[in-house]
């Protein structure tokens, strides 16, 4: 389970720059084997433009496409913002209530078996144009992987750990708040990484369907124009942001759950 | 121990006096897919107030479901409950108890696993900080009070977990096999650490384990059970004057203690495959 951590543990300074050396290396290797094709086979740029073409248009169409990632954004944040919210609450409901799990979580998953795409054409007619339908679409696709872990989490409690706090004469409010609720927060950041990621696949999604902005909406103009360094740009810029909101996921955890990453690296240690 | 940490824990444990607890003819079933599951048979326990006893037993003996019932987290399927010379109803919460698992919380430091339960009653979190402060040094956890349990060794997570339970400022202590996960040196050290300490606490102990020289070295009375249904098969005083050393393992008093023990429990019949919790439906 922990395989890159049992690697990289014996000498910690050494390997973690090697760690990085590595990757970096491959991707370099990939660039440059990607470009070479492109120069050697001769390939038109409207069929696959080389990575410098890409990088090129980057700088080139920076005002255009930071247009574009604003709206993008803003469509990720709120839809994911409405997504953690629900999800939590959502979990937390289910998780206090045995009747609520049965009512609600039936639809929780069903929820996830009909084809966004086939509702995000419908959102069009049912709440119009703008920014609304694609935020819908996010916090669809966002909210399962967060009510999921959540869900988990909150039961994943030690039955010894309730019944010392019940000896101790704890509420269940305070067991709530004491025992459950920091005991989720792990598995509550795990869905949220997994949330976060699929958030910029919904705001596209949305925006294929009928948007007049967006990064999505930019690679859809861009590729029967055969402008496809653009379209890749845009591909590019959302990699990006997918990969910028997941470390920031990342790091929050790493700063609000500090006991996690010792208790993590403690158990990989003792397993040694 | 000085005069100063002494004066600390019994300011500290002055206000609830230690409550006596006993069992008459208590018996405990569990329904099963099959037939019920008779766990314990026509228990009769008594632990007077300020008493130390042990039960001990093998695997499988209903030691953890009579702790359960002592503290109130289960109700016994036919016989009595006293608690402190009245009716049983209503001891839950009146027991601090101490499972074989530390059960600290991984998110909170040592000083704040410490205080849980007196955070439970609602005590303010400084005040609570500053009370649990002053006996770190007697529980041997000066200087590890920020540090999460990941970074304890496991003798400090379980002096931790002791720190926790005596602060709950129960009147009475139920203990389940609380060295049960620690090795055979460290297991000593915290043994020799308790007796002293118990001289300090004004409090009633039940204490659970497996290991014969610990039961002997800390009990006033020792429970003998036998396998499932549990049943007390013996009761076996400890003349051993107190305060005791932990340098009396060694005394021809106490192995001729201990060997008796020991041939009783050889006598408490084969040893069952211990009882799983997952396959018991309540």
């Amino acid at each position: 389970m922990n395989g890159g951590w049992r690697l990289s543990l014996p000498s910690l300074s050494v390997s973690r720059a090697a760690g990085w050396l590595w990757p970096a290396l491959v991707v370099a290797g990939v660039f440059a084997a990607w470009e070479g094709a492109v120069s050697i086979f001769e390939v038109p740029a409207w069929k696959l433009p080389a990575p410098l073409a890409i990088g090129a248009e980057l700088v080139e169409s920076r005002g255009l496409l930071l247009r574009h990632t604003w709206t993008t954004l803003q469509e990720v944040l709120v839809g994911f913002g409405i997504a953690l919210g629900a999800g939590v609450t959502l979990a937390g409901l289910i998780a206090y209530s045995r009747t609520l799990e049965r009512a609600v979580y039936p639809f929780v998953i069903a929820s996830q078996t009909i084809p966004i795409i086939v509702i995000a054409p419908l959102l069009l007619i049912w709440v119009g144009y703008g920014l609304t339908p694609k935020v819908i679409v996010v916090a669809l696709i966002a909210f399962f992987p967060i009510v999921v872990n959540t869900v988990d989490g909150l039961r994943s409690v030690d039955p010894d750990m309730v019944n010392m706090m019940r000896s101790m004469g704890a509420s269940r409010r305070q067991l709530f708040w004491k025992v459950q609720a920091p005991t989720s927060l792990p598995f509550l950041f795990s869905g949220t990484k997994v949330a976060v990621t699929l958030s910029v696949i919904g705001a596209v999604v949305g925006e294929w369907v009928g948007a007049n902005s967006g990064l999505g909406y930019l690679t859809r103009l861009s590729v029967p124009l055969f402008l496809t360094e653009r379209s890749f740009a845009a591909v590019a810029v959302l990699s990006a942001m997918g990969v910028g909101l997941f470390l920031t996921v990342a790091a929050l955890e790493r700063v609000m759950l500090p006991w996690h990453h010792t208790a993590a690296r403690a158990r990989s240690l003792s397993r040694e | 121990m000085d005069r100063r940490t002494d004066t600390h824990l019994r300011n500290g444990s002055a206000g609830p006096a230690p409550a006596g607890i006993a069992l008459e003819q208590v018996s405990k079933s569990f329904a099963t897919r099959g037939e019920p599951l008779h766990v314990l048979s026509d228990v009769d326990f008594a632990a007077e107030a300020g008493e130390f006893v042990s039960i001990i037993g093998p695997s499988g003996c209903g030691k953890s479901t009579l702790l359960n019932i002592l503290a109130g987290l289960e109700e016994p399927s036919s016989g009595r409950v006293s608690f402190d010379g009245g009716p049983g109803e209503g001891r839950l919460g009146s027991a601090a108890y101490m499972p074989q698992k530390d059960l600290l919380l991984p998110w909170r430091t040592a000083l704040d696993n410490a205080i849980l339960a007196l955070e439970v009653q609602g005590w303010d979190r400084a005040a609570a900080r500053g009370r649990a402060g002053e006996l770190l040094a007697t529980f041997g956890l000066e200087g590890f009070e920020d540090h999460y349990p990941a970074d304890l060794s496991g003798g400090m997570r379980q002096r931790t977990a002791f720190l926790r339970t005596i602060l709950a400022d129960k009147r009475l202590v139920l203990l389940d096999e609380p060295f049960g996960a620690l090795d055979a040196l460290t297991r000593a050290n915290l043994q020799a650490w308790l007796l002293d300490l118990w001289g300090l606490l004004a409090v009633t102990v039940v204490l659970v384990t497996h290991d014969v020289e610990e039961a002997l070295l800390l009990s006033d009375r020792v429970y003998v059970m036998t396998a499932r249904p549990g049943r007390v098969s013996r009761v076996v005083d400890v003349p051993l004057a107190r305060p005791r050393s932990y340098d009396l393992v060694s005394s021809p008093e106490f192995t001729a203690l201990k060997a008796d023990l020991l041939a009783t429990l050889r006598d408490s019949g084969p040893v069952p495959a211990p009882v799983r919790a997952q396959g018991v439906r309540r």
